[in-house]
């Protein structure tokens, strides 16, 4: 139990896969909007990561490497993650249609970003056991989760601040903000680490 | 419009990763040293060419359900190619890298150049436009590593160019200090392209006034 609770606190607070490893970076500029959206993001994401982590794992556990056959890692995964995505964003779109009419098919960009193949290998290159690597895709969905939601108070600072010179509207200073969220998370997860050990 | 401008856009005034914001993770998390941001960006390049031309040529042939299967396939194929060369031709390096190789199959670039404009334009445009978006995000990379390693390590490519042990600003290689130094990047490339726009207008201003006169 420890160690699960051990895992999740790390994915989420000390190794924030956006804020410590830049992984989630696209869907969280181009499609945080209000909090309840990017918090309905954040979940898709979170369950694609589950249900990829869930297919990528056992793939590789006990057909690529017993057989020294590592080299196919990602031709087998990266099909497996575009149908995690897939199957995730089909049940969206049956159970919250007007959700997903609302977030205007950016199909890719949720379901099969870098933050869920990313997954999907880190679970891997850290040798997790089957649960582990579930709990650690939970954690990893979560902290998504919470930096998206955190990001889309800030663009809306952003967004209806008048004093942002002409050169910097937009993206780079989306891209700004999130420097400096990434540099407030640093100061975090110090005393995350401080916390958990 | 003229073939070329397909590629010319892609580096100033729509690049990928300054403007349409699509390849920002890869850029930031890989570009700690000048040499990772050149291999990343050649690995994406070279991805994004080999599985452009499949997509072009067979458009005509697949359905349009089938064909977001087939990119997939081909792109996962073709990075896996790149991997198994890159990690024999440049193993430091590729260590260096990590995920990021098997990642550029999930690049926002890579998809959307294969499954946005390959699927729906001739051949030469298509090629054209994947070679201008590669060079865009091949310069972003090679540019914003060499600044975090000259700055952060002064260091370039591995050689040591400043004198001693100098580190002008070790912040700049930890990822606070990519995002930073991305969205100044950006900031400078939209300057670049508000000064365009500016001249663009002037110039049809003046024609205008021109046939006035004349008329």
């Amino acid at each position: 139990m420890k160690e699960i609770i051990i895992i999740m606190m790390t994915m989420v607070l000390v190794d924030n896969i956006v804020l410590a490893k830049a992984l989630g970076a696209c869907p969280l500029i181009k499609l945080s909007a209000t909090a309840g959206r990017s918090a309905l993001v954040g979940l898709t994401v979170t369950f694609a990561m589950i249900v990829a982590t869930l297919l990528t794992w056992p793939i590789d556990s006990y057909l690529l490497s017993p057989f020294d056959l590592e080299y196919f890692r990602i031709f087998l995964f990266i099909p497996l993650i575009f149908l995690a995505g897939y199957m995730v964003t089909a049940v969206l779109k049956k159970a919250a249609p007007s959700y997903w009419e609302s977030m205007a098919c950016t199909g890719h960009l949720i379901s099969a970003n870098c933050a869920v193949a990313g997954i999907a290998f880190i679970n891997i290159d850290q040798g997790f056991t089957y649960f582990e690597a579930v709990y650690s895709a939970i954690g990893a969905g979560l902290g998504f989760t919470g930096a998206m939601v955190i990001f889309a108070g800030m663009k809306c600072k952003i967004d209806n601040s008048n004093n942002i010179p002409k050169a910097f509207r937009g993206i780079p200073a989306y891209i700004m903000a999130l420097a400096i969220l990434s540099m407030v998370f640093m100061g975090i997860s110090q005393a995350a680490v401080a916390l958990i050990s | 419009m003229s073939d070329h401008k397909f590629f010319t856009k892609k580096i100033l005034t729509e690049n990928p990763v300054l403007v349409m914001a699509a390849g920002i993770c890869p850029a930031v998390a890989v570009t700690e040293s000048a040499d990772s941001g050149l291999l990343l960006g050649c690995g994406t390049l070279l991805v994004l060419l080999l599985s452009l031309l499949p997509a072009t040529l067979m458009k005509n042939i697949i359905t349009e359900k089938a064909a977001c299967a087939c990119h997939v396939i081909i792109i996962a194929a073709f990075t896996a190619v790149i991997q198994m060369l890159f990690s024999s031709w440049f193993p430091q390096v590729t260590e260096e890298v990590g995920i990021f190789i098997p990642l550029i199959a999930v690049n926002c670039i890579v998809i959307e150049s294969v499954n946005g404009f390959a699927r729906k334009n001739p051949v030469l445009p298509a090629f054209l436009n994947g070679l201008g978006t590669g060079t865009g995000f091949l310069l972003v990379l090679l540019l914003m590593g060499i600044i975090r390693e000259l700055i952060g390590e002064g260091t370039l490519f591995g050689s040591p160019l400043l004198a001693g042990d100098i580190t002008l600003l070790p912040f700049a290689v930890l990822l606070p200090g990519g995002f930073f130094l991305l969205s100044l990047l950006a900031a400078l490339n939209k300057h670049i392209n508000i000064k365009i726009r500016q001249k663009e207008k002037n110039t049809i201003n003046n024609d205008r006034e021109e046939e006035k006169i004349s008329s």
